[in-house]
């Protein structure tokens, strides 16, 4: 399985990749962007299985980058990681089709409790 | 400004340095006895109740060996290594956000969290002479002899980093 991070910090985007190998998926194949635009671009060009995107970035915002691939139709699992976790951002997240919101700060087993639904 | 700040925000400062970072962060009484003239880390994100003027800044404060400490810790860094300047901003960054992005989730009426900046200021005197705004909340943590404030401050200025949530 193909996993896409997401994060305009190259420090989460690390701390993202080790929890995931603690949480027991780090046998996944792992790649990272660090915008939602890059990630876009990527999401086209390598097609990953599932998307872990921060929510606030610049160049283009995680809402708005899950917004652009539901708008074409593209159907790839999509889950924020996001230091906001109101309902209203839940809310809004699942509206434009996201599965998964995790709030920052984790850990491994909140990781484990959210992912293992959607990664096989 | 529309937003209910009669808050503690202590518990989101020190989750995240327990989760993030593991460390068991004590809650200081009152401010520890700092080096005025240490080179020292800055990190603010800006929460708005609307578009345009930012209402509050959560701003968290520290000697630069606390910000080494926070990235290290972050990083997965070993105590020798060295760690470039950038990697210092964008770790105590993360920090910052996550800190804020918790305490913006318990202020009704708070719509939009700026990206955070990071800056370093030659002194602890000249960091503390330039708060960016009237505390409405303050506090110490510390923990193996790094200190770090938080704060949170009301402000009336435009965000320096516009963000987009939610």
């Amino acid at each position: 399985m193909k996993i896409l991070i997401v994060d305009d910090s190259r420090a989460m985007r690390m701390i993202v990749r080790r929890t995931l190998r603690q949480a027991g998926y780090g046998q996944h194949d792992i790649e990272e962007a660090a915008n939602g635009r890059e990630g876009y671009e990527q999401i086209q060009s390598t097609k990953p299985d599932l998307v872990l995107c921060d929510w606030n970035m610049p160049e283009m915002t995680g809402i708005e980058l899950l917004q652009k691939l539901k708008d074409e139709g593209h159907g790839v699992k999509f889950g924020f990681v996001t230091s906001e976790s109101t309902d209203e951002m839940r809310a809004r997240a699942n509206e434009a089709g996201g599965l998964i919101l995790i709030a920052k700060p984790f850990t491994p087993d909140s990781f484990k409790g959210a992912l293992a639904p959607h990664i096989s | 400004m529309g937003m209910d700040l009669d808050l503690d925000f202590r518990s989101p400062a020190e989750e995240a340095c327990a989760v993030m970072l593991g460390w068991d962060a004590t809650h200081l009484a009152a401010p520890p006895a700092t080096d005025a003239e240490a080179p020292s880390f800055r990190g603010e994100v800006s929460i708005a109740s609307s578009e345009g003027e930012a209402d509050l800044v959560v701003a968290i404060d520290c000697p630069r060996e606390t910000a080494v400490a926070v990235a290290r810790a972050l990083l997965g860094a070993d105590e020798d290594e060295e760690l470039p300047p950038e990697d210092i901003q964008d770790a105590f960054g993360e920090l910052v956000n996550v800190i804020g992005g918790n305490i913006k989730g318990l202020i009704v009426g708070a719509v939009r969290l700026s990206i955070p900046s990071v800056q370093l200021i030659r002194s602890w005197r000249q960091l503390d002479a330039d708060l960016p705004g009237h505390p409405v909340f303050q506090m110490w943590l510390e923990h193996e002899g790094h200190h770090l404030r938080i704060s949170v401050l009301a402000t009336t200025r435009k965000p320096k980093n516009k963000g987009a949530t939610p």
